[in-house]
């Protein structure tokens, strides 16, 4: 009795080419305007990374011991520091660490990451199995503790630091991807692939991975955010980017023993760490939003 | 049937119905009428997206947040409930007026046992002890037909099949003796054995607790049923309401024509069910005239872009249809009403509507 | 159910194992010679060698780790090379700090996030909600040491309510001891609760959609009965699970924040343990805590089939 309905926006669908999808993917993310404030916020940083050194009005390893501990200025925009160095030039150079570190540390286990987890999703069994238990261990370390333990093993020091955090990071991805893989192995597609001949790897690449591709994009994106964190975490413990490159993590570590008298030292660096990470978090909401909206 | 008795349990009067976007108003429901007698079960009938639900939505105070009452009345026992509060509404709700719902699979809460479920309608409504609460609920399962209800009032919905969820809403919905039972659709989830036991069953009680009923439903078998009167309804209005007798007799209206013979028959062999072309038609995008027109196999030009009156055809059968209509002639002859719309039928045609 | 239980008791023992194999290979690949640690610079290498050997240093690997191992299964997680103290006797010391804090933080992270989330849920799209996710939103992107010296900032050295740093036993001295904690406890708390509030929210959301939230009202059931008769415990069974999942998160977030306020629970341990490679410490405090995490986990998939009736299925009725 239900009578057959032909969707008007069904029909529509069928016809649309990548153009319109494209169109209404960037109309979603523009009409999220908290996520355009966070993109633009994000342009600007990266602007700053880039070239920091044309933008910085002084050198950030520059110490002044005329001017040691002064309060924001015209001359100072952030002030300076106990050894007179300008906290506005550091934070414009520590900016490059940070987005080195989310950059690269999520580069790192999304490389290790995609491989074992479609590996791990699409022949299941054994080696699933033993992959999981692996992952399930390393999750169970408060991840912070076991960036802590690794960036120790390695020596402290920006690379080892990012690769730390790469490797903390790198189950989640594993997780991630897997589950993607199981949600899609079983779809009429992939069975048809399969039946037709092609090989194990031709199956991954060309017909489940691409697939996996929206929810990894929105999780690298949030990912990115806790390693500029993690990154910061590490150098306010020490154990992150060592001196003379300024960091923020290490900047905040430095002016909390200056916080009655200098409070712009640690407070600075601290506002932009946090202004970071909330625009990727907010930008990557909007990712999330665009790509697929009943993700939400 | 138009005018108000004193019997009249509920009474619909001019309801409409819209839905508030971010531009404008979306008009949903457009002037519904219809009443319910003491004891008396009326069926709407209709494709999806019809307005059906939303209808008894609305007599409830369900709405969806932006969905508003815009005109109308909505009388039951003398108060008309499009002007209650919500606070006034709930105290109606599950008390005076009860419903029931399509999906038994996931109108109980997981989390609850199914007596618990029970006496909370019962003791919100009514200031008995938790003790005679669970008793009624008791006496209630055993009276929608589950064995040793005893025992399951303490089990989980999950631990039950459909059909006897189905009978726990029931339950429910009866615990405070309502004067009105809504059930929307509530055999169409349902296995079809187990589909004639529940409607059995409504039928049952309904004669047992004198109550009326106002049920939801796309199957004009179950209609030939249980109902006594019809309402079926297209695209948010009226189109026939009739005593059930006389719409299966004589359906008047070419949409309620086509619903009946798209219901398969036994006896009958045919190489293809007849089915109504065409969807119901965009609320964005009513067609301006009769909003069947756009499926209408007699449609003529005045059609498009005159709205039909509701005329009583014969006793107690109401229809929305220009063939009905003492104008018919005319417009058959002349495809238009007269020489001030031609123009309009004519621009209209150009547009391709 | 006893199955169930066999089954994920099972699975723990497998995950503790590879957790300690995990820590112990860390542990053993951490740059500097503990004997050359335990005798000082100055030792001679002939000393080093003979504590090495008595150490069972120079043994093979995988017999080291059996050694640590059996130790750790009697009780012997071995003793500080700093100040050769037991470390179970130092983890003693430690752990009900960090309790302490964990407690205070989860108790702030309820007050704030149940309501939050409800209110947050309840009223979607108004100024109440927009607040509340904003506030979710800084929650969870302001790094723990910044909140913590922002909070040390306005509150111990601005207003001077609270002192910067400094921890005082709850059995000593219980006001004082919570006056210290507060502000350690808040900086893990609002990360927290911003996490549980983002969580609640759109679990609610979700189950607010539900049919048997409709029925509910059409039983005659005002909106907050229906919120805490029936949304609620709804919506807080998979924000349970992943709350579950949050501790190591919130270990983390401990580790950071008792270094800021000079709390001298776990994890200033662990951070000052690594600093001086004071290996059976790491090794110690570590798998104290993804063991913690491990067993958390392992009450909360207990808990959950506690809450959902549907669970249960494998252990018949009741």
């Amino acid at each position: 009795m239900e009578l057959i309905k032909v969707g008007g926006i069904q029909k529509e669908k069928a016809i649309s080419p990548r153009k319109t999808m494209f169109k209404t993917m960037m109309k979603r993310f523009f009409q999220n305007k908290l996520a355009v404030v966070a993109g633009i916020f994000i342009v600007i940083l990266i602007f700053m990374a880039l070239f920091a050194p044309v933008i910085a009005p002084h050198d950030p390893s520059e110490q002044d011991y005329s001017k040691i501990l002064k309060a924001p200025s015209a001359e100072h925009w952030f002030g300076t520091d106990e050894i007179g160095r300008d906290i506005f030039s550091r934070v414009i150079f520590g900016a490059r660490v940070s987005l080195q570190a989310g950059l690269i540390s999520v580069g790192i286990a999304l490389s290790i990451g995609i491989p074992v987890g479609l590996i791990s999703g699409f022949y299941r069994g054994a080696v699933d199995e033993i992959i999981m238990r692996i992952t399930d261990a390393l999750l169970s370390f408060p991840s912070l503790v076991l960036a802590l333990a690794l960036a120790a093993v390695l020596g402290a020091g920006l690379e080892n630091a990012m690769m730390a955090i790469g490797i903390v990071l790198t189950p989640n991805f594993i997780r991630l991807i897997r589950a993607e893989v199981l949600a899609h192995r079983e779809r009429e597609y992939v069975e048809a692939a399969k039946a037709s001949g092609l090989r194990d790897w031709r199956v991954i690449l060309i017909h489940i991975f691409p697939n996996t591709l929206a929810p990894i994009m929105v999780q690298a994106t949030l990912a990115i955010a806790s390693a500029i964190i993690s990154e910061a975490s590490l150098s306010y413990l020490g154990l992150g980017t060592q001196p003379p490159t300024p960091s923020w993590g290490a900047m905040l570590s430095a002016g909390q023993g200056y916080l009655s008298d200098a409070p712009w030292i640690a407070i600075c660096p601290g506002i932009f760490i946090f202004l970071t990470v909330i625009s990727i978090n907010l930008f990557g909401d909007g990712v999330r939003d665009m790509l697929d909206p009943k993700l939400k | 049937m138009n005018e108000v008795s004193e019997k009249s349990n509920l009474d619909v009067k001019n309801l409409h119905v819209g839905f508030q976007t971010k531009k404008s108003v979306i008009k949903i429901l457009n002037g519904i009428d219809f009443s319910v007698k003491k004891g008396e079960t009326l069926c709407i009938v209709g494709e999806s997206g019809c307005g059906k639900s939303l209808t008894s939505l609305s007599i409830m105070g369900l709405l969806p947040k932006t969905g508003n009452i815009t005109a109308g009345e909505i009388l039951f026992d003398g108060k008309d409930l499009a002007k209650l509060n919500q606070k006034q509404l709930s105290s109606i709700r599950g008390n005076e007026i009860s419903m029931i719902f399509q999906e038994p699979m996931t109108s109980l809460n997981p989390v609850h046992r199914i007596g618990k479920q029970i006496t909370e309608s019962i003791r919100l409504h009514q200031k008995v002890r938790k003790k005679e609460a669970e008793e009624r609920a008791i006496e209630m399962l055993r009276l929608v037909g589950i064995p040793s209800p005893e025992k399951r009032i303490h089990q989980y919905p999950h631990e039950l099949s459909g059909g006897m969820r189905q009978r726990v809403m029931i339950a429910m919905a009866l615990s405070c003796k309502p004067k009105l039972l809504i059930a929307d659709e509530p055999t169409t989830a349902l296995d079809v054995t187990i589909q004639a036991q529940i409607l059995e069953l409504i039928n049952k009680l309904k004669q047992e607790m004198e109550m009326s009923i106002v049920m939801i439903t796309h199957d004009l078998g179950v209609v030939s049923e249980i109902a006594d009167s019809v309402l079926v309804m297209y695209a948010g209005e009226v189109v026939e309401y009739s005593d059930v007798k006389s719409l299966f007799r004589n359906p008047q209206h070419p949409y309620t024509k086509g619903l009946i013979e798209s219901i398969p028959k036994m006896d009958v062999e045919m190489a293809e069910l007849p089915v109504i072309k065409g969807s119901v038609p965009d609320p964005m995008e009513m067609p301006t005239g009769c909003r069947f027109s756009t499926r209408c196999p007699y449609a003529q030009a005045a059609c498009f872009y005159e709205v039909p009156p509701m005329e009583e055809s014969e006793d107690s059968h109401q229809v929305r249809c220009w063939m009905y209509s003492e104008r018919w002639e005319t417009i058959e002859r002349e495809g238009i009403l007269d020489d001030c719309s031609r123009e309009t039928a004519a621009s209209r045609e150009l547009i391709g509507g | 159910m006893v199955s169930f239980i066999l089954k994920r008791m099972g699975l723990m023992f497998i995950i503790l194992f590879l957790v300690s194999v995990i820590i112990f290979s860390l542990v053993n690949v951490l740059p500097g010679d503990p004997a050359l640690l335990i005798l000082g610079q100055e030792a001679s290498p002939e000393a080093v060698e003979t504590l090495r050997q008595e150490m069972g240093l120079n043994d093979p690997l995988y017999v080291q780790y059996f050694r640590w191992v059996t130790d750790v299964l009697h009780g012997d997680l071995g003793n500080s090379y700093v100040d050769n103290t037991a470390v179970t006797e130092i983890l003693m010391q430690k752990i009900p700090v960090t309790l302490e804090l964990t407690v205070i933080s989860f108790l702030i992270a309820f007050f704030i996030s149940i309501p939050a989330g409800i209110i947050s849920a309840s009223r979607k799209g108004t100024l109440l909600d927009y607040t509340s996710t904003l506030f979710a939103l800084s929650g969870v992107s302001i790094p723990p040491f910044f909140l913590g010296i922002l909070l040390i900032f306005i509150f111990a050295i601005g207003l001077g309510w609270f002192a910067p740093s400094g921890y005082v036993p709850f059995a000593q001295d219980p006001v004082q001891s919570l006056l210290l904690m507060i502000l350690p406890a808040v900086t893990v708390g609002i990360r927290l609760s911003a996490e549980l509030t983002r969580m609640l929210r759109s679990s609610l959301l979700e189950v607010l959609q539900s049919d048997y939230i409709r029925t509910g009202y059409a039983k005659g059931l005002r909106e907050r009965g229906v919120i805490f008769g029936h949304a609620l415990r709804n919506a807080l069974i998979p924000v349970i699970t992943v709350s579950g999942l949050q501790v190591g998160t919130f270990l983390g977030g401990a580790v950071i924040t008792e270094t800021i306020f000079a709390v001298p629970g776990l994890g200033q341990l662990v951070v000052n343990s690594i600093l001086t490679r004071d290996f059976p410490v790491v090794q110690g405090a570590v798998m104290f805590m993804a063991f913690a995490v491990v067993f958390i986990n392992f009450v909360v998939d207990l808990l959950y089939s506690f809450l959902d009736p549907r669970i249960k299925l494998a252990g018949g009725t009741k």
